[in-house]
């Protein structure tokens, strides 16, 4: 599967480089896909009747733990973010898609 | 974006409950597959994108080893307050966000319910990126992006795209490539007998 996406990619890059396709940029569709994709892993959650059976028991420390990792590594990387702009490449572009 | 991402996965969860059908894998990959050759054309209609390629690599290559020791670290800590060792809230946060895998995979090698910790701790991190990203991406695009960990080369690529600059979902989806590519590495090496 991570072969496949990566492929998609790759084709895509291509193809964007080729500048024929700036006009699916007018459509709003890597929202449409994303809200499609969450609404399917919600499903996939809702459906496991077992997982919320024992969710009070588990929930607390999943939370824990996700928002630990996730502090962890929005620390260092943050850092990173602040050396690599202040002593190396100056990222200057602020163009958003 | 954020309420409507966020209503999503809250209308998704309720479908699941209330309705039984089943969404075929190949269904999400071919809906996966779009997305990121969408995104790679948005990204590759840019002005010397092979040049910022080639710039940003090394980029990619220390934000994910950073991401990576980042969860590892501080997940691990919380082993003195959950009632977990130091293995286990490490190896429950080992999955980056991908939680379909590290879930699975834990329960094969070590416990169903230290899997059932790890897939709801994952499906935490790909939820509360979404509040994170457009949020912090103000202050640190690659802060913001790091919190997607494994997702942020499909589920969360679109959000990352939309909140941060063409640089950084390139960095994105790189970050997730490498961190999808070592979560099974890692969970085998912290969880693997032999």
């Amino acid at each position: 599967m991570l072969l496949l996406i990566l492929i998609s990619f790759i084709i895509g890059l291509l193809l964007g480089m080729t500048k024929k396709f700036e006009f699916i940029k007018k459509y709003k569709l890597v929202t449409i896909i994303t809200v499609f994709l969450l609404f399917i892993m919600g499903f996939e959650i809702g459906s496991d009747g077992e997982l919320f059976d024992k969710l009070p028991e588990i929930g607390i420390s999943a939370l824990v733990i996700a928002v630990s990792g996730i502090l962890g590594s929005m620390f260092l990387t943050t850092v990173f973010e602040k050396i690599k702009n202040r002593f190396f490449l100056k990222n200057n572009s602020s163009d958003k898609i | 974006m954020m309420v409507l991402l966020l209503s999503s996965v809250a209308f998704g969860i309720l479908c699941g409950r209330f309705l039984s059908f089943e969404i075929s894998d190949t269904a999400i990959t071919v809906i996966l597959m779009l997305l990121v050759f969408v995104v790679g054309i948005e990204i590759g209609s840019e002005e010397g994108i092979l040049k910022r390629m080639k710039i940003n690599i090394p980029v990619i290559l220390v934000q994910s080893v950073l991401v990576i020791c980042g969860t590892l670290l501080f997940s691990g800590i919380t082993s003195f307050f959950t009632g977990f060792s130091f293995k286990e809230a490490m190896g429950a946060s080992a999955g980056m966000g991908w939680y379909s895998l590290s879930g699975i995979m834990i329960s094969e090698l070590y416990s169903p319910f230290l899997g059932a910790v790890s897939f709801t701790s994952n499906i935490i991190r790909e939820v509360a990126s979404i509040l994170i990203i457009p949020i912090f991406a103000r202050f640190s695009q690659l802060g913001a992006i790091s919190s997607a960990g494994a997702t942020s080369m499909d589920t969360l690529l679109g959000l990352i795209s939309k909140n941060t600059d063409k640089d950084s979902t390139l960095i994105a989806f790189g970050q997730g490539v490498i961190l999808s590519l070592s979560v099974p590495l890692i969970i085998s090496v912290i969880f693997g007998q032999r």
